[in-house]
């Protein structure tokens, strides 16, 4: 009966139905089944993530017009047969489904419901994922093992609920991890090893109760927080497997005594500071408003009570009027209060308007510092254009939103939730009877809501895939227009879509919109009034109500639906407000550059630098630069050569500190001294190591600020001097207010003529060290040239570091390094290199070959 | 008004009933509130049994209500659903219509917003607004009149609330907007320069400039916060002029109602009875304040809409004209986009069966000819003729015909690349495209993407510019129209490439050809050499009669020739 409810409510909430059917079943161990299904209404193309799972309607062995639930996860979804496997625990005593499919055999259908397959998306590179379930939760587990990057660390934990369990076949992962652990609800929840699980990311999957406590214990014992905990509930003890309990076991079965498997406890279990998760950061940005705003929150519903409160007066006045006591003695009064409340009201309303407002300036600033002075202690490497765009989430949208949650969706939700609570509160002292039938009313919206939500789920999929492709297609036809117009085309593929997505909204909606009207139209106000006024007639009429008693009804009780339903529509800026809070944590959170060591100055002079036994990488596990052994004496030119890929860009980084290196260590040269890079304070080091890229930044100012950046101080004579050499004082001199002229205003720059402003630039900054990224293709083909000339003059006498995309314009290079996927494969001058076979002679010849 | 203009000309005299049936449903409305005056009347006093008929009313207009509003949602949304599919096709055959050089950025997310955006949410509105909405409206006004024949005086208290009610709600929601597009204006210049900060974090940080105290960026966080507090004069109004102005209309009408009561004008029952339909007076404007913000953006949406159907298209001529020997001719032709000049009095001749090269610093206007010929843009002044013609006296099918382009920058359709070439001439044979795609070096990308039905992305991002580019040279040699406009590409050069545009230039030997050369090897190639400086035609002539005679072509061939060679140290 639970079980039927439960699938008329999930359909009534959008979710859809579908009969599969037996095509063949394999046992994979003594008891564990594959069963091949032919499902050609759910798996029809559309996307079935990693772990998808659906809920299956198990027959009750017993009682035919009973069914169970229980949910699988799809295996092998294949969307040109419409076939799908799922994987059935076969444990004795079994449970319906287990039941049903320890006897299915070819022909057998079965039911099947989900609202969405939902997305196996866990936080942005978690230190390692932990993974733990039952055996029933082992087939989305090797799900999500084939889909991990190789060289994440993964620990599995799982149940072996009968000792032939621990031959179910588990996926292979190179950085996996897998313990076993024994049966009994609290086993996996003891299993959990003591360690330091900072930024892990844990999917749990398994009997309902087990679940409880393991997230229980994963969120109290070991710190994660629930936002970083993925959990599902399969299956429920003691219900659909109620069988169980007939055959006389003991529900609450004994439990061996479960030890933690024996993992190897790495170093920081010793800890001192408790574990820490990206995710919380979120939480701590919003724990500085709590206070706050709750006590906004409270002044709110103190300020919709004050507006409630007129009229109840009002409703009060009528009593007297009608009871015939009115005369202007006891009328004034009500009248003043009435004046007085409204007043009160608006004036409290005000204050709370100027107070959040205040809280929400000074909480948006503080944030906006916050980000400021995080991007301050970021390293250089952090600052990709994915990460740009986190940068532009966080302080434009994400900024926006808690804004707009601490000036309105809180005032809202309280005032949405408090109003028809006073209300309801207040009518049933008044008439118990007639205050009850006002949700008659709600419950014919949500039964004409659900009603027409039915299937909606699958709709609204499409919906936002329609929407997507409108989208694009917008997108594509608006930039490609002069093509479009070049072949006289008609637009043909942007009128396929907006069609296609007409037609699906007319389709989808039309049947709706009666129906949506239906459920809207009883709870407006017109159904409340016929409601109060029909059974308020019926009860004075029948005399158990007295006349007066309708008043209050009349007055407070109509715009009861639309009050309640409005509340629902305050909780989504909410939500949307605790992702974005969530979000900006997450950056606030970013590992800095670490500058504990950074303390050494530097004495001037000639420079060079040491790369010993350098490696690198984002991840443990995948190194982008290994073993990189070069030395830079002091006034040479070093090339890096080699093909896309290799880790040029990186490794040219890694002096200016982008990344800090994860083995080995960079030294500067300074005559017999050697220091590493990460001893020198970092300004220091900026202005020792200079990088000239070819996607070249202009500063909102004039072009005197721009090229006297680094040295604010220096005088006209020496900013000419750089322009000169730089071959872009003719041009500046051209400009309407010459070195005064503000970029972007006065001035446009062509791309070659920003490069040689950023030249005249490093002239003035006259870094000891430069990374060059020789720009192959330079903007502007017209002052190739020029650019050429001034990098010429940049190089002078410094010690050079240069990305070289073309071979020939290095072959003068002191020492050229050939790179290949990540290493430094062979080094030397050009004409040691191209002596001997290799990787250079090899990129050499196939570069004349392509040209011949 | 609005509205009208949003739909297609067959559903507008559909308008009319609409309204019609709006007023009945408010008129209903209104018979069901004024139906408890002797409702309540009875109810109250010593005969109860009395209320029974007038309930029978009440219940009579609320179902009748009920009837004829959903039957005015569903008529909502036929005119919604009419709107929206012609609103697409007009929007598209306008933007077809529109020249190239209108769309700059701004205007092309324009067109995308209204497209992808507009067009829907206005749909959306017409099915889960405009009823609501329009009834909210009429309501107050038609219960106003109404209680002009229960309770003369009231009735006209609230005649005079109705506007006031309205135009408070209509001016706090604007201070409202208003105060908020000023802080997110504030809050997006603050994001602007917090952005540009993280962008320049390596420049800055050379710099010694870690800091946001005195830079743009510190003022710009500190202008944000003033006006965070400042929008407070804007907002505090803004709510609180409407809900004052509901109190003080209550208030009046309560006293109005007193006055009568103490007067003996009104019995007490009637006088209670009034009361409630008073406050039902006011609930409509309530709904309107709710659906405010959501009426105001569909008001915006639609603005946009139709502003960007304002926008003037390309004339195009009733009667086409036949091209006759394919040469193009500029005849002082001047261009200006935005109010500055690009072209100055430009007069050239690209001669039948010649390739013609335009040569010059970035910036110049080569480009702009190009683009001139084809009618992305019209001229300013002067005449620009195709195959002896005015490009204006063509129907733009005609134009094209003539002409095979390939751009600077080019976009390719998200699709195979197959489909991306065969474009350019559907009715082309396999063997035909295929040569074309191989000639263009295409075949190449085709194996690293894993065959011809490979997609190319989101407007071709799997390629690169250079590969891009050499997709759009294959279109060009498939369509093989009497005249080639070649815009060489700058950057992302690669050898294949220029493999590409040397068998362009070739297959279109003794085709027109115009071509805008950057590499010395494509210089090489032309005929004929037009150097262009500051939107004028300075030099033209033979490459060896040009370098020869010194001036400012030779200057750029021979730093040119020092680039290629040019060696770092």
């Amino acid at each position: 009966m639970g079980a039927r409810f439960q699938r008329t409510m999930m359909k009534a909430l959008g979710a859809t139905d579908h009969v599969m059917t037996v095509i063949s079943a394999t046992n994979l161990t003594l008891g564990f089944r594959r069963i091949r299904f032919s499902a050609p209404t759910m798996i029809d193309g559309r996307e079935t993530p990693t772990a998808s799972y659906v809920r299956l309607w198990a027959p009750d062995p017993e009682d035919p017009a009973k069914v169970h639930q229980r949910g699988y996860t799809l295996v092998d979804p294949d969307a040109a047969t419409g076939e799908v496997s799922f994987d059935f625990v076969l444990h004795e005593p079994m449970g319906p489904a287990s039941a049903w499919a320890a006897a299915a055999k070819p022909g057998d259908t079965i039911n099947a419901s989900y609202y969405m397959f939902q997305k196996f998306e866990p936080p942005e590179n978690p230190e390692g994922y932990l993974l733990m379930g039952d055996p029933a939760a082992i087939p989305a587990i090797n799900g999500i093992l084939s889909v991990l990057p190789s060289e994440v660390a993964v620990i599995v934990i799982l149940q072996a609920q009968l000792p032939g369990d621990r031959d179910i076949p588990v996926t292979f992962h190179p950085g996996a991890q897998v313990f076993w652990t024994g049966d009994g609800t609290g086993a996996l929840a003891a299993a959990v090893p003591a360690r330091d699980w900072s930024n892990w990311y844990a999917w749990v999957a398994a009997e309902h109760a087990a679940i409880k406590e393991l997230r229980a214990t994963l969120n109290r014992v070991h710190g994660f927080p629930l936002a970083d905990i993925r959990h599902t509930a399969y299956w429920m003890r003691g219900k659909a497997m109620r069988l169980r309990k007939e055959t006389g076991r003991d529900e609450t079965e004994t439990t061996a005594p479960v030890t933690a498997p024996a993992l190897p406890q790495p170093a920081e279990t010793l800890q001192k500071t408790p574990p820490r998760w990206r995710s919380q950061g979120g939480q701590e940005l919003l724990a500085s408003l709590r206070w706050k705003l709750r006590a906004a929150g409270v002044l709110q519903a103190v300020i919709s009570l004050m507006q409630l409160a007129p009229l109840v007066l009002l409703a009060e006045l009528g009593r007297r009027l009608l009871a015939g006591e009115a005369n202007s003695e006891t009328l004034t009064p009500l009248i003043f209060w009435t004046l007085g409340l409204f007043g009160g009201a608006a004036l409290l309303s005000t204050v709370l308007m100027v107070w959040l407002h205040a809280v929400d300036a000074r909480f948006g600033h503080d944030l906006r510092r916050s980000v400021v002075a995080k991007l301050a202690r970021l390293p250089l490497g952090w600052f990709t254009d994915r990460n740009a765009a986190s940068v532009h989430q966080a302080v434009q949208e994400d900024a926006g939103r808690l804004h707009y949650m601490v000036t309105h969706a809180v005032p809202d939700v309280v005032a949405g939730i408090v109003t028809p609570l006073a209300v309801i509160t207040y009518l049933f002292t008044v008439d118990a009877a007639l205050a009850g039938l006002l949700f008659l009313p709600l419950l014919a919206f949500v039964g004409l809501f659900a009603h027409m939500m039915r299937g909606v789920a699958d709709k609204l999929v499409e919906y936002a895939d329609w929407t997507k492709r409108a989208n694009a297609a917008a997108s594509a036809f608006i930039e490609a227009l002069p093509v479009v117009r070049v072949f006289g085309g008609n637009a043909d593929a942007v009128r396929k879509v907006l069609n296609g997505q007409a037609a699906f909204l007319n389709g989808w909606q039309r049947p709706m919109a009666g129906r949506k009207v239906a459920a809207q139209l009883a709870i407006q106000p017109p159904a409340f009034l016929l409601l109060i006024t029909a059974a308020g007639c019926w009860r004075i009429l029948s005399g158990a109500m007295l006349p007066a008693d309708l008043l209050p009804f009349l007055f407070l009780g109509t715009a009861f639906g639309t009050q309640i339903t409005a509340v629902m529509y305050g909780f989504v800026p909410m939500r949307e407000a605790r992702q974005a809070a969530n979000r900006i944590g997450t950056l606030l959170e970013a590992p800095e550059l670490d500058r504990s060591r950074s303390l050494r100055a530097l004495s001037p002079g000639s420079l060079g630098l040491r790369f010993q036994k350098v490696g690198f990488g984002y991840r443990p596990r995948k190194p982008v630069l290994q073993d990189i052994d070069l030395i830079l004496a002091p006034g040479t030119l070093t090339a890096l050569v080699g093909p896309s890929g290799a880790g040029k860009s990186t490794l040219a980084g890694l002096p200016g500190r982008f990344h800090d290196v994860t083995e080995g260590a960079i030294r500067l040269v300074a005559g017999e001294t050697e220091i590493d890079i990460r001893d020198i304070n970092p300004q220091v080091l900026q202005r020792t190591v200079g990088f000239v890229f070819q996607d070249v930044r202009l500063i909102k100012g004039t072009l005197r600020e721009n090229i006297a950046l680094s040295r604010p101080d220096a005088s006209q004579a020496e900013i000419e001097a750089a322009a000169c050499a730089a071959h872009i004082h003719q041009r500046i001199t051209e400009a309407p207010r010459g070195y005064d002229s503000i970029v972007g205003e006065d001035i446009q720059l062509s791309g070659g003529e920003a490069q040689r402003l950023s030249i005249a630039r490093a002239l003035i900054a006259d870094p000891p060290i430069l990374v060059l990224d020789e720009a192959t293709a330079f903007a502007d083909p017209e002052s190739e040239h020029l650019v050429q000339q001034a990098l010429g003059a940049l190089i002078g006498k410094r010690t050079v570091l240069v990305v070289a995309h073309r071979l020939h314009t290095v072959v003068h290079a002191d020492r050229i390094a050939v790179m290949d996927r990540g290493r430094i494969v062979q080094q030397g001058t050009h004409a040691a290199l191209m002596a001997e076979p290799g990787l250079y002679r090899d990129l050499w010849q196939a570069g004349e070959r392509k040209t011949s | 008004m609005i509205v009208s203009a949003l739909l297609p000309p067959e559903a507008r005299p559909r308008l009319t009933p609409f309204a019609v049936f709006v007023v009945v449903a408010a008129v209903l409305r209104a018979t069901s509130a004024l139906s408890l005056v002797p409702l309540l009347g009875a109810l109250f006093s010593r005969e109860p049994q009395g209320a029974v008929p007038w309930l029978g009313l009440l219940a009579a207009s609320v179902a009748a209500g009920w009837m004829l509003e959903r039957f005015l949602v569903i008529r909502a949304f036929d005119l919604g659903f009419a709107m929206m599919t012609s609103m697409n096709k007009r929007l598209v055959d306008h933007l077809l219509a529109l020249p190239i050089g209108w769309f700059a950025a701004e205007q092309q997310a324009l067109a995308k917003r209204a497209l992808a955006g507009a067009v829907p949410e206005l749909f959306a509105s017409s099915v889960n607004l405009a009823t609501q909405a329009s009834i909210a409206l009429t309501l107050p006004f038609t219960l106003a009149i109404g209680l002009l024949f229960v309770a003369w005086p009231l009735g006209v208290a609230a005649l005079a609330a109705a506007p006031l009610l309205l135009g408070a709600l209509l001016l706090g929601g604007r201070l409202m907007r208003k105060a908020e597009a000023d802080f997110a204006a504030a809050s997006s210049e603050a994001a602007a320069r917090t952005e540009e900060f993280a962008r320049s974090q390596l420049l800055l940080r050379a710099a010694g400039r870690t800091d946001a105290e005195g830079t743009p960026l510190g003022a710009a966080l500190d202008a944000q916060k003033s006006k965070g507090l400042r929008v407070l004069w804007f907002t505090l109004p803004g709510t609180l002029l409407f809900s004052l102005a509901m109190q003080v209309s209550l208030v009046a009408m309560v006293t109005v109602l007193a006055l009568l009561y103490i007067d003996g004008a009104m019995d007490a029952a009637r006088t209670v009875a009034l009361i409630v339909v008073v406050l039902r007076f006011l609930e409509p404007l309530n709904t309107l304040s709710e659906l405010f913000p959501a009426l105001e953006s569909t008001r915006a949406a639609a603005g946009r809409t139709l502003a960007l159907l304002d926008v003037p298209a390309q004339p195009v001529p009733k009667q086409d004209s036949r091209p006759g020997t394919p040469d193009v001719q500029f005849l002082n032709v001047h261009f200006n986009a935005n109010g500055t000049p690009i072209l100055n009095g430009v007069t050239f001749t690209v001669p039948a069966g010649k390739t013609t090269a335009l040569v010059g610093p970035s910036g110049s206007g080569k480009s702009t000819i190009l683009s001139l010929i084809a009618r992305l843009h019209d001229v300013s002044e002067g005449e620009i003729r195709v195959a002896g013609r005015d490009v204006r006296a063509y129907t733009p099918a005609t134009l094209m015909n003539q002409l095979s382009i390939v751009f600077q920058n080019v976009q390719l359709f998200e699709g195979g690349i197959a489909e991306n070439i065969r474009l350019a001439r559907p009715d082309a044979s396999e063997a035909e495209w295929y040569e074309a795609a191989a000639a263009a070096q295409v075949d190449e990308i085709a194996e690293r993407l894993g065959g011809w039905e490979s997609p190319v992305g989101e407007g071709g991002n799997n390629l690169s510019g250079g590969e891009r580019q050499r997709v759009s040279i294959a279109r060009a040699l498939l369509k093989n129209a009497p005249i080639l406009l070649l815009d060489e590409a700058t950057s992302g050069l690669d050898t294949l490439n220029e493999v590409a545009v040397a068998t362009a230039l070739a297959r279109f030997g003794h085709h027109t050809t115009l071509v805008v050369a950057h590499r010395i090897e494509t210089i090489a190639r032309a005929d004929h050499i037009l150097f262009v400086e500051g939107g004028r035609i300075v030099e033209a002539g033979k490459r060896d009669d040009l370098i020869a005679a010194e001036g400012r072509f030779a200057t750029y061939w021979n730093s040119r020739r020092q680039a290629k060679d040019w060696a770092l140290v």
